[in-house]
């Protein structure tokens, strides 16, 4: 009689035999950054996968009404550069990979024309398709 | 796997140049002019730095590779040789834990969900010169300068996510000694020490450009290759 194993039946045999099932590969973290105009709610502006490879950068460029976002992240860090079209340009934010992957969220405002806004880089991309 | 069968048709490669020079003409030949080609091959090992970024060596991006080059040109004179040179090399990532880690493809299911390669491109100008150009053994030197371009990648087939990262500047100094026993063809070890800059960075993720620019802390490195080569018209 022949029976057919199920694949958890597979991967259970496998587990058993000392061998691993997980397909390893890369580590893909993620870094959202969420616009708020002034009356208006969050909006995901941004959302990046940071890089596996060493040399390599992700660079992303995007406005949402008045606000200019600007994000370079490498494997190592992610810089996100804020500015307004009244030349107010916020303090960047630079954040290390690991404190992304532990898990992080920063606010701060940007005054345009426009109204303040009030951006939150956070280490989650909820609502994008990713990568 | 391309690094073993780029290693097999090397091997190939130079196992027919070794039956061609066994049978070729013994008798003294005088030095050649004109049209000359040559083709190389060997060991590449990665040297110095690819960025002047902290621990950003060329070794921890790429790992040793599998060279394959073409030098097209002409005898000028006696022991003079002018041409152009093409280049390509095959092999896998560097020695970067991180990069590594991520390659690696951990279970056991016998089909391969993650994949990292590297390649490297050369294009450039040369000369050199031969110091015993009609004896049967002739040592060489030689330099040139020309383009080069150095890539990494890592595919996760499973996600579906492709990342490669393109370095591309120039070869400031190609500096290669070597000697050829001339016969019908000459064939003989050589030695290159290739001096480059790295200027320009791309990265590309399932094939779409997501950053490029300038490298702003650049800084030298260098391949070190050994190897054999044969000449046309030695």
């Amino acid at each position: 009689m022949t029976r057919r194993l199920s694949a958890a039946g597979l991967a259970a045999l496998a587990a058993s035999l000392g061998c691993s099932t997980s397909p390893g590969g890369p580590t893909l973290v993620n870094v959202g950054v969420y616009a708020t105009p002034a009356g208006a709610p969050e909006e995901l502006a941004a959302c990046v996968t940071l890089p596996v490879l060493l040399g390599s950068h992700v660079q992303r460029h995007t406005t949402v009404r008045a606000l200019r976002i600007d994000v370079d992240a490498t494997r190592d860090s992610v810089t996100v550069s804020l500015s307004g079209d009244s030349g107010t340009d916020a303090t960047p934010i630079s954040v290390q990979a690991s404190q992304v992957r532990a898990g992080y969220s920063e606010e701060t405002t940007v005054s345009t024309t426009d109204g303040d806004y009030a951006v939150r880089v956070s280490s989650s991309c909820q609502g994008a398709t990713l990568p | 796997m391309p690094l073993k069968r780029t290693a097999v048709g090397a091997t190939a490669i130079l196992a027919t140049f070794v039956a061609v020079d066994a049978h070729a003409d013994s008798a003294e030949r005088p030095p050649s002019h004109g049209f000359q080609m040559s083709i190389r091959t060997g060991v590449s090992f990665p040297t110095g730095d690819a960025t002047g970024a902290s621990g950003d060596t060329l070794g921890r991006r790429y790992a040793w590779q599998i060279p394959l080059a073409l030098d097209l040109g002409g005898k000028v004179s006696d022991s003079v040789y002018v041409g152009g040179y093409l280049g390509l090399g095959f092999g896998g990532e560097g020695s970067d834990f991180v990069t590594e880690s991520a390659c690696r493809d951990d279970d056991d299911d016998l089909q391969n969900d993650i994949a990292c390669s590297a390649f490297s491109f050369r294009l450039g100008v040369e000369g050199e010169y031969s110091f015993s150009p009609g004896e049967r053994w002739n040592p060489w030197i030689g330099y040139g300068v020309g383009f080069e371009s150095s890539e990494e990648s890592i595919e996760d087939r499973r996600r579906h996510y492709r990342e490669t990262q393109i370095s591309t500047g120039y070869t400031l100094g190609k500096i290669s000694v070597g000697v050829d026993r001339r016969a019908a063809v000459g064939f003989g070890p050589f030695l290159e020490v290739a001096l480059g800059r790295l200027t320009h960075g791309r990265t590309l993720v399932n094939d779409a450009e997501v950053g490029s620019g300038t490298i702003p802390a650049q800084a030298f490195h260098a391949w070190i290759t050994l190897g054999l080569r044969m000449v046309i018209r030695p």
